[in-house]
């Protein structure tokens, strides 16, 4: 049977995830803050951004996702791995993004990709120190949209 | 409030779910023997597989999978009914599924479909023993390949 301490972890995990695709669906990119660790290093490249330390990522982030009016991060599937003041998470999200065209108008295209992820416990709770993108399928993608194919 | 053995059930119910997607999706097929009981009963027929015990199963599908380059198995709306050392669950399953396409390149068809799940408490821990594909919807199913259609 688990125990309330590892059940709670798992729920704290979880919510950190999930404050994550609300920070970003919500451009509220302040509260991702309370979901890396300063010095987290974050892999965006399987799906064309960059990678870095969290305050390099953060610049980026604002005038990197300014150029889509809409997209959701949809995240499920979450498997956490505990090891005391440690875990590790591997997440899958469904990730419409609405892509502007060249010639006007905007096409919705659909991505998936998974999120492996290390987390820290601090002081003031469960931390994300890393997150590494991993590209599973594309649709829809415009011609003129780069990604790398996964 | 509900019990700490009733939340620490329908955790590992939902983490033994969450782990059959990440087997199929990683290809990690091994991962099965840990999740179904080694008499389970399976039945992929509603998106055009087999139906039979668990050992003909996990011949069938690493060949019958790996076909498709890149797939998930993205679920939600997990709904477990426990009853002591058994449990059954439905779960709603959204399958986008890369398919090679005759003359070159690919698309991506979505299907969605229910599992609904038959549970066994062992002494390693939660296992399926029955798994059955119920249909939702099917979108963007390229003409060469056949699933069967969706009861109405």
């Amino acid at each position: 049977m688990l125990s309330l301490q590892e059940l709670s972890d798992r729920a704290e995990i979880e919510q950190l995830i999930v404050r994550y695709s609300n920070s970003i669906d919500q451009r509220h990119w302040d509260g991702l803050d309370e979901v890396f660790t300063p010095d987290a290093y974050i892999d965006y490249r399987a799906l064309g951004g960059i990678d870095g330390r969290y305050p390099q990522v953060k610049a980026w982030l604002g005038p990197a996702l300014g150029n889509f009016p809409h997209y959701c991060h949809m995240v499920g599937n979450i498997e956490i791995t505990l090891n005391g003041d440690r875990a590790s998470a591997r997440t899958l999200c469904i990730n419409p993004m609405d892509t502007p065209l060249p010639g006007g108008g905007s096409q919705v295209m659909f991505l998936g990709l998974w999120y492996n992820d290390q987390f820290v416990r601090t002081p003031r709770g469960w931390r994300m120190s890393e997150r590494i993108e991993e590209g599973c399928f594309q649709h829809n993608v415009p011609a003129h949209m780069a990604i790398p194919a996964a | 409030m509900t019990q700490l053995r009733t939340l620490s059930d329908r955790s590992e119910i939902r983490a033994l779910i969450v782990r059959y997607s990440n087997a199929l999706d990683a290809r990690r097929f091994e991962w099965l023997d840990e999740i179904f009981t080694h008499d389970a009963w399976i039945d992929y027929r509603a998106t055009g597989g087999i139906a039979a015990r668990y050992p003909a199963v996990r011949n069938w599908l690493p060949p019958a999978v790996t076909v498709f380059p890149h797939m998930c198995h993205l679920i939600g709306n997990i709904s477990i009914t426990l009853a002591g050392d058994s449990a059954s669950a439905r779960t709603l399953c959204l399958n986008p599924v890369e398919v090679p396409l005759p003359p070159g390149g690919s698309q991506i068809m979505f299907l969605g479909m229910w599992y609904r799940d038959a549970l066994l408490r062992t002494a390693h821990g939660w296992r399926m023993k029955e798994r059955v594909q119920e249909s939702c919807f099917q979108h963007n199913v390229p003409a060469n390949l056949r699933v069967p259609a969706t009861p109405a």
